[in-house]
């Protein structure tokens, strides 16, 4: 057995071996393509990996990687009842079709909604004959359904099955006491979808005709997208853009707009319904939301919220909101391509955005979930565009995170400080300015010392300001990282002083402990 | 006065760009490209970010807009399964496997437990008069990745006969026949599997020796239980449930008298729905397989000496045709498997008198020969498809059946040499 992931590579769908990095292009159904500029998005479901967005129709991947449509396109003739002689069934009655496609086992794997119903007939004591049924253009179909109503009746109930994509007639003379006694299930279409998640046992996503509608399947059934499952989410016409992003938690189905978050409750059709949970802080991209441990993390327009067990709160401000408020930083025009990926080594939540200036994401800054700390902006010269995140399982299902790139690669993280094969990591850090708690008073910085693994090799370059706040960079000091600890140069007068450590050779680990320096205070001038 | 700056615990919160610069702490810091607070052996430390290694040696198709991870593992290995008798003159029975679908290097396994042999069909062989006997059936099935299927027993009739399933790797009993409820003793022999409707229906052979009393029953196997369900009431004397099909949401049974001048039946039941089976057509002669075919039912029956077998189709308004007749009129010349591969029907004829063995397809409006076995290669074939081939095993009374694989029909390629035994007819693929 391989473990694998299925990744859209400009317009093909591919499946990528994850033990061997092989990629294997799958075959799309007749008719259906993907679109490179938008992102695809997916949920698994029973097994099945389900795309929307990219393709022109939402789409399922099996494990041997047959692509399939979600729905296929219902049948669109009008089914012709008659009688024929050497039956036993007498009555009224009405026909559906609809197509299927199933499994080599006989279960169904997709069906699609009914065609119209036929004009009634009434027979006496005949087969009940439907002829004119459509054979699909969809060289996946494996049968028909056909559903009739008992005699006189309007409730459809599942009749019997046509094999094979190839006859238009087909008859039975089931008595109406051995019909089935449940009803036609719920069927539906699935639209154009442009969001899918995976909630409560069914799949919930939005059209992109009708953004402003939640729409959900029938409990159990990826292909049957009912008419009447749909739950417009308040604030109707506020804005175009509608329903931006979902995220599945626990016990909540969290809709994200603009300008507002809300929370689908309920356990049916019968009392699903929208809750605002919060106004004024929205989503700007669907792929920047990540659910871990039950909570979802997102980008909004001035910072990264989490929405947990103690509702909507802001994990950026006090720290990072300049990062996501201004325009020093980030290229806050970009938001709305913005990524997110969970780390689930180092627990971590990981944004990927476009630096300041630029209109490609190249920058990631990480959250570290347990410390709740920030940091970067990190970067890499080894790629210049970030194109996605995802986790990918192992072949011992251990998951690790990768990133893809422009250029058809994914990457994952190595113990080796070095990007691809050769290229640096670029490290570059600054302190704060240290103070002494005596901002005001002037001060001597004597020795540095650094204490820091003993590497095997490799040289940190250390550069400091003394001074106030405008103080210029001083000479750089070399430390060389194989001593492990190492008594430094003296940095010299000020009111503070301020570190910068830097280091970009490859293949040489950094790693700090803590730095000491011996300080006089000289007075006030 | 002297003091001393002591930081070590760098970075350990963080970046912060909030702050004014006075008012920071000592352990934040202002920038941390590529530089973190790392969990694994380096709390409280800074060090760099781990470096990045593509994972594809091979760029994919163009930029990678999105993925997700599958938490399943995909198929890797598929392992074919082909039960065979006891090689000759010796006591080995079993199962031939292979990963290349018998291109080469086959090997004798011994798990699972070996198949249902021929000697179980002694006496429908003996009733049958043709040697080598062409009746034997469909030993079991594949569903749910799992291998399901009658191992060899004893003597017929004096054991109880236990369905197996095997996994790939673990091989265990699932159910065991219940007894003849008309003689109280065991069942002689499985006699079909199918898979179909989610389920697993299968055939016996219960009891009697003729076509005037030979009886059999059909049950649906629970895959998850072993359960077993009778499916609808025993046949009449003398006819035996031999092949099953799934179609149109019933099942059919194929009924064989056992003597090939009596004629056999076709029977249908909705399991669930209805108690007793329902006759939809009785013929001259037995039925020996059935075949769904775009959308319609296919028999293929059997013929006494002098007469040539036929293939019979089903009209959707449940007219029986014939659809083909047989090139030659031997004894029990008949068509003993059918299988679909793409657009086509493919269907096994054999003549045991006159030693033909021949393929012929079907697209839905022409019939054609499409393999003729040369002397050796004379025999009743058991026809299967899987991952876009169909196979033709040779059901031949001898350690050197032929064997033949086609992708398209048209040409096909002698996978004789991967065989060492008679061959049974249960053939199964396993993925790993």
């Amino acid at each position: 057995m391989a473990r694998f992931a299925v990744t859209q590579s400009g317009s093909a769908l591919q499946i990528l071996n994850t033990t061997t990095g092989v990629f294997t292009s799958l075959t799309l159904p007749t008719d259906v393509t993907l679109d490179a500029t938008l992102m695809p998005r997916f949920a698994v479901y029973n097994k099945y990996v389900v795309l929307v967005n990219s393709p022109s129709r939402p789409l399922i991947i099996d494990l041997d990687g047959v692509v399939r449509l979600l729905t296929p396109q219902m049948p669109s003739t009008l089914p012709a009842l008659s009688g024929v002689a050497g039956g036993s069934l007498t009555g009224t009655y009405l026909v559906k079709q609809s197509f299927r496609v199933e499994d080599a086992d006989g279960n169904v794997i997709t069906e699609s909604d009914t065609g119209s119903a036929a004009l009634s007939a009434s027979i006496t004591a005949n087969y009940l004959k439907a002829s004119n049924l459509d054979v699909s253009v969809d060289s996946q179909i494996t049968s028909s359904k056909l559903y009739r109503t008992t005699t006189g009746g309007s409730t459809f109930f599942p009749w019997f099955t046509v094999d094979g994509n190839t006859q238009n007639n087909a008859m039975d003379d089931l008595s109406d006491a051995l019909l089935d006694n449940i009803a036609m299930p719920i069927l539906g279409s699935a639209p154009d979808l442009t969001l899918i998640a995976e909630w409560r046992g069914r799949l919930w996503g939005v059209a992109r005709s009708e953004p402003e509608n939640l729409r959900f399947t029938e409990a159990g059934r990826m292909y049957a997208w009912g008419a009447l499952n749909t739950l417009p989410i308040p604030r109707l016409g506020e804005d175009s853009r509608g329903v931006i992003a979902l995220a599945a938690r626990r016990e909540a189905l969290v809709v994200g707009r603009r300008n507002s978050l809300h929370q689908i409750a309920g356990n049916s059709l019968a009392d699903f319904r929208p809750i605002k949970i919060s106004e004024n802080v929205g989503i700007e991209s669907q792929e920047t939301v990540k659910v871990y441990r039950d909570t979802a993390y997102f980008l909004w327009k001035d910072g990264v919220y989490e929405l947990g067990s103690d509702g909507v709160k802001c994990i950026s401000d006090g720290k990072v909101r300049s990062w996501f408020t201004t325009d020093s930083y980030f290229n806050r025009a970009r938001f709305q391509y913005a990524f997110g990926m969970i780390d689930p080594i180092r627990n971590r939540y990981i944004l990927f955005l476009a630096n300041a200036g630029d209109s490609v994401e190249n920058r990631w800054v990480e959250y570290d979930i347990n410390d709740k700390t920030w940091w970067g902006p990190h970067k890499t010269d080894a790629v210049t565009t970030l194109t996605s995140s995802f986790i990918a399982p192992d072949a011992n299902d251990v998951l690790f995170p990768v990133i893809g790139n422009s250029t058809g690669f994914l990457w994952k993280q190595q113990a080796t400080a070095t990007d691809d094969t050769a290229t640096g990591i670029a490290l570059d850090v600054d302190t704060k300015f240290f103070d002494g708690l005596t901002p005001d008073i002037e001060k001597y910085w004597g020795e540095l010392s650094i204490i820091g693994k003993v590497q095997s090799a490799g040289t940190l370059t250390i550069t400091p300001k003394a001074g106030y706040l405008d103080a210029v960079a001083q000479t750089a000091i070399s430390h060389t990282m194989s001593t492990g600890r190492q008594r430094l140069r003296r940095i010299g007068t000020g009111k503070l002083m301020q570190l910068n450590f830097s280091h970009s050779t490859a293949g040489e680990p950094v790693e700090i402990y803590g730095v000491e320096v011996p300080y006089h205070e000289l007075g006030r001038r | 006065m002297g003091s001393q700056l002591n930081v070590y615990n760098l970075g350990k919160r963080g970046v912060n760009v909030d702050k004014s610069p006075i008012h920071l702490d000592d352990n934040e810091l202002t920038k941390s490209q590529n530089a973190i607070h790392d969990p694994l052996g380096v709390d409280g430390g800074l060090k760099n970010r781990p470096g990045l290694i593509k994972v594809n040696s091979g760029a994919a198709a163009g930029s990678i807009t999105g993925g997700i991870g599958v938490p399943f593992t995909r198929p890797a290995t598929r392992t074919l399964y082909m039960g065979h008798d006891r090689t000759q003159g010796t006591t080995t029975a079993g199962w031939r496997t292979s990963t290349n679908e018998f291109a080469s290097g086959s090997v004798t396994v011994d798990i699972p437990q070996a198949p249902r042999g021929d000697d179980a069909m002694a006496t429908i062989a003996a009733d049958y008069g043709v040697t080598p006997n062409p009746l034997l059936g469909v030993g079991g099935v594949v569903s749910g990745n799992r291998l399901y299927y009658a191992n060899n027993y004893g003597t017929s009739g004096l054991e109880a006969i236990a369905i197996r399933v095997f996994d790939g790797t673990v091989d265990k009993t699932l159910a065991v026949l219940p007894n003849d409820p008309i003689t109280g003793g065991f069942a002689k022999c499985t006699l079909s599997f199918l898979a179909a409707n989610g389920t697993i229906y299968m055939s016996t052979f219960d009891s009697g020796t003729t076509s005037a009393n030979a009886r059999g029953r059909v049950f649906e196997l629970n895959p998850a239980s072993g359960a077993l369900t009778l499916i609808g009431t025993t046949f009449a004397a003398g006819l035996l449930p031999y092949a099953l099909a799934w179609y149109q949401g019933r099942l059919w049974v194929g009924l064989h008298p056992t003597n090939v001048t009596v004629g056999g039946q076709v029977h249908f039941i909705r399991p669930g729905l209805d108690l007793a089976w329902t006759s939809d057509e009785v013929f001259a002669s037995p039925v020996c397989s059935l075949g769904v075919y775009k959308g319609l039912l296919y028999a293929g029956l059997s013929a006494p000496s002098g007469t040539a077998a036929i293939i019979s189709v089903r009209s959707t308004v449940a007219v029986w045709s014939t659809s083909q007749t047989g090139p030659n009129t031997g004894k029990a010349n008949g068509y003993y498997s059918m299988s679909v591969l793409g657009a086509n029907l493919y269907a096994s004829f054999y003549d045991p008198i006159n030693l033909v063995g021949n393929i012929e397809k079907f697209d839905g409006s022409v019939w054609s020969t499409v393999f003729t076995g040369t002397a050796a290669e004379r025999t009743s074939y058991f026809l299967q498809t899987y991952n876009s081939r169909i196979f033709a095993f040779g059901l031949s009374d001898t350690n050197a059946p032929p064997v033949f694989t086609s992708a398209n029909g048209t040409s096909w390629t002698d996978r004789s040499g991967q065989f060492n035994a008679q061959l049974m007819p249960v053939f199964g693929a396993l993925v790993s």
